[in-house]
């Protein structure tokens, strides 16, 4: 129910951002919403501090003119995850609603909250838990079997289709100087896995490309996620969902269709709470006499957005302090 | 272990496997539809690889591979290549693969005698899909080859090593600022000479001269060839194929040698301190380009060469989404 919702309302938000005129002035201080240059200039200060990031163009028939034809969204690729975030349990001491809100479903969590940092028997309780959750084979990796088994018979009755169009007398086949043990390697861990059932892999390493994007209906940058598996597939909606903090998926994020790419709807932290999110920090930042300066707003945006998805582990170089 | 050292087996290249983002297809559906509508004509496109060395030998092509200038990114390098999208499927099934690629072959290796490889380097690199588009049920039969020829088949001596072996933290320092400075499309094949301590970066074309017949002496000790490597195992990737073709096509001399090669392979914070040395042993009797064919077409999941399938009736097919929506 909640996708048709987000559906229906991506849909109307979609003709609504055709409408919303481009914010001219700046009221980042007083609403914590951007204006496209201050995006391009927060954008070129993230890139400054933190390499990974760059500007993309997307393609040349989505270009928005309101921002730069070669700074239209920023991208960091191939990022890390190496656990799963519902692995993790949820203790009660690492979690810390940063902000309070009326509204039932309102609120940031911290799930990463250290009250004493780098406590290391914590880091050991993350360790046993993600090799509990493997050994007792956790429901939704079950749930994951059996997608990989229908795409499986999916294959096989492409195989057959596909098998018409195999040819021979290739040269390649009799080449000597191709390489074929990765293909080997693959072929091995996939009987493995077949052999042994799955659990067994404790870690298994995911990429995940990192998109952010303008939003000119709340007028606030916007996070995507693509995310691959070990073997470079994409990952579905569900698997991804695994790697988002429990509390926020589904509802904060969602699928929706990307402003640069064309294609299927893609993940994205949904941004109507951003602005609200950002005022409080600058408040914050205000009252304990500290000045907030518009170039730091996707620094401080990635932060926030990390309690999404904690096991991504993209870059910072940069420390911002809340308190 | 000095046998094992000195041991010279025929090379192994690594061969890139492809992968194409959905964002891919709605393109190419759109402008089949809008743009070419019942037109066969070959397009040309973008692709693009990483060096990194945690990702492995993928290619990507994905929707902004329709623009008409590619947007640079670090640590990837851009390709050029040509889409050639059947309008039925029987043509798609009937073409002759073998002398297709060979044609597509040969077209570019008359490119690179004329030695426009060596004032522009990614001249050496290319890839080419073979696709057929069912509209009805969004399905797309493709089929992708990185050309490049079969021969001459050269030796690897010994095992791949690191490049620490070879340059100390200050050279491979100098390397990555050296290699930072290059303009792009000399990023994937260069020069490195070591002189003493020092290291100095090269250009192709400061190396090889475009006029000039006969290869000019290169102290074949100080002088290393570098590629942008996108395998990550201990084999060189698919790139360097080409590259010693060119370069052996240019500098016959250079039979009954050894030649130092760089792949060059960037850390995810950007040094190169994972790249690997390879020695190559040139045999005495170079078989030229085009004593055979060329290779390079893409094996499937199965491992047979015929071309993948990609089924995007879910995400496409307007009577499966007005279904999933509700």
């Amino acid at each position: 129910m909640q996708s048709v919702i987000n559906t229906v309302k991506g849909t109307a938000l979609g003709v609504a951002g055709y409408l919303t005129p481009v914010l001219k002035e700046s009221k980042f201080q007083e609403t914590g919403v951007l204006t496209p240059e201050e995006f391009v200039a927060a954008g070129d200060h993230l890139v400054h501090h933190c390499p990974t990031w760059q500007w993309a163009k997307g393609e040349e028939a989505k270009i928005r003119p309101y921002l730069p034809a070669d700074k239209q969204f920023l991208i960091t690729r191939n990022v890390p995850c190496y656990r799963r975030c519902k692995q993790i349990e949820y203790c009660e001491d690492k979690e810390k609603v940063i902000e309070d809100e009326n509204d039932a479903d309102g609120g940031w969590v911290d799930t990463h909250h250290y009250d004493n940092a780098g406590s290391p028997a914590l880091e050991e309780k993350v360790c046993e838990m993600t090799l509990e959750a493997a050994d007792t084979g956790d429901s939704d990796d079950g749930a994951a079997d059996g997608g990989d088994d229908d795409e499986d018979e999916d294959d096989e009755g492409e195989a057959e289709d596909m098998e018409q169009f195999q040819e021979s007398g290739l040269l390649d086949e009799v080449d000597p100087s191709t390489d074929l043990a990765q293909r080997t390697e693959l072929k091995l861990k996939a009987d493995k896995k077949q052999k042994q059932g799955e659990g067994d892999e404790i870690v298994r390493t995911r990429t995940y490309d990192l998109h952010i994007t303008y939003d000119k209906y709340y007028q606030t940058p916007r996070l995507w996620l693509i995310g691959y598996d070990e073997n470079r597939s994409l990952l579905t909606v569900e698997q991804m969902y695994e790697d988002v903090s429990q509390d926020h998926a589904k509802k904060t994020v969602t699928m929706e269709s990307h402003p640069h790419l064309s294609g299927p709807s893609m993940a994205s932290v949904h941004p109507c709470r951003h602005a609200d999110v950002m005022k409080k920090i600058i408040e914050t930042v205000t009252e304990s006499g500290g000045e907030m300066g518009v170039h730091s707003y996707l620094i401080v945006f990635l932060k926030f957005v990390q309690t999404v998805i904690p096991t991504i582990e993209y870059d910072f170089t940069q420390n911002f302090s809340i308190n | 272990m000095l046998e094992a050292q000195n041991q010279t087996e025929i090379i192994q290249y690594v061969p890139f496997s492809s992968f194409v983002h959905p964002s891919f297809w709605h393109t190419l559906t759109e402008m089949k539809l809008e743009v070419d509508k019942l037109k066969e004509t070959t397009k040309q496109i973008f692709g693009r690889f990483t060096y990194r060395c945690d990702i492995g030998s993928v290619f990507e092509v994905d929707g902004t591979s329709f623009n008409k200038t590619p947007h640079l990114e670090q640590q990837y390098h851009h390709v050029m290549g040509t889409i050639m999208n059947k309008n039925t499927i029987e043509d798609f099934k009937s073409i002759d693969k073998a002398s297709l690629l060979n044609s597509i072959g040969e077209m570019i290796w008359s490119n690179l005698r004329e030695r426009t490889w060596i004032t522009n380097p990614s001249a050496l690199l290319n890839f080419f899909i073979l696709s057929f588009a069912d509209l009805k049920k969004f399905h797309y039969y493709y089929w992708f080859a990185f050309p490049a020829p079969s021969q001459p088949t050269v030796h690897m001596k010994g095992r791949s090593t690191k490049i620490s072996d070879y340059f100390n933290n200050k050279q491979l320092e100098t390397l990555s600022q050296c290699y930072k400075s290059l303009e792009e499309n000399q990023k994937n094949f260069f020069v490195v000479i070591k002189k003493n301590d020092d290291l100095s970066v090269k250009k192709l074309s400061e190396v090889f001269d475009v006029n000039s017949a006969n290869c000019i002496d290169l102290d074949l000790v100080s002088t290393y060839f570098v590629f942008a490597d996108p395998s990550n195992g201990c084999n060189p990737g698919w790139p360097l194929r080409t590259f010693l073709a060119a370069l052996l096509e240019y500098c016959p001399d250079l039979a009954k040698s050894t030649l130092q090669v760089i792949g060059l392979r960037s850390s995810m914070n950007g040094d190169f301190i994972k790249s690997l040395v390879f020695s190559i042993e040139i045999p005495q009797d170079i078989k030229p380009v085009e004593s055979a064919g060329w290779v390079g077409w893409e094996r499937n999941d199965k491992g047979n060469f015929g071309p993948r399938l990609a089924n995007m009736s879910t995400s496409m097919d307007p009577v499966i989404l007005a279904d999933t929506s509700s």
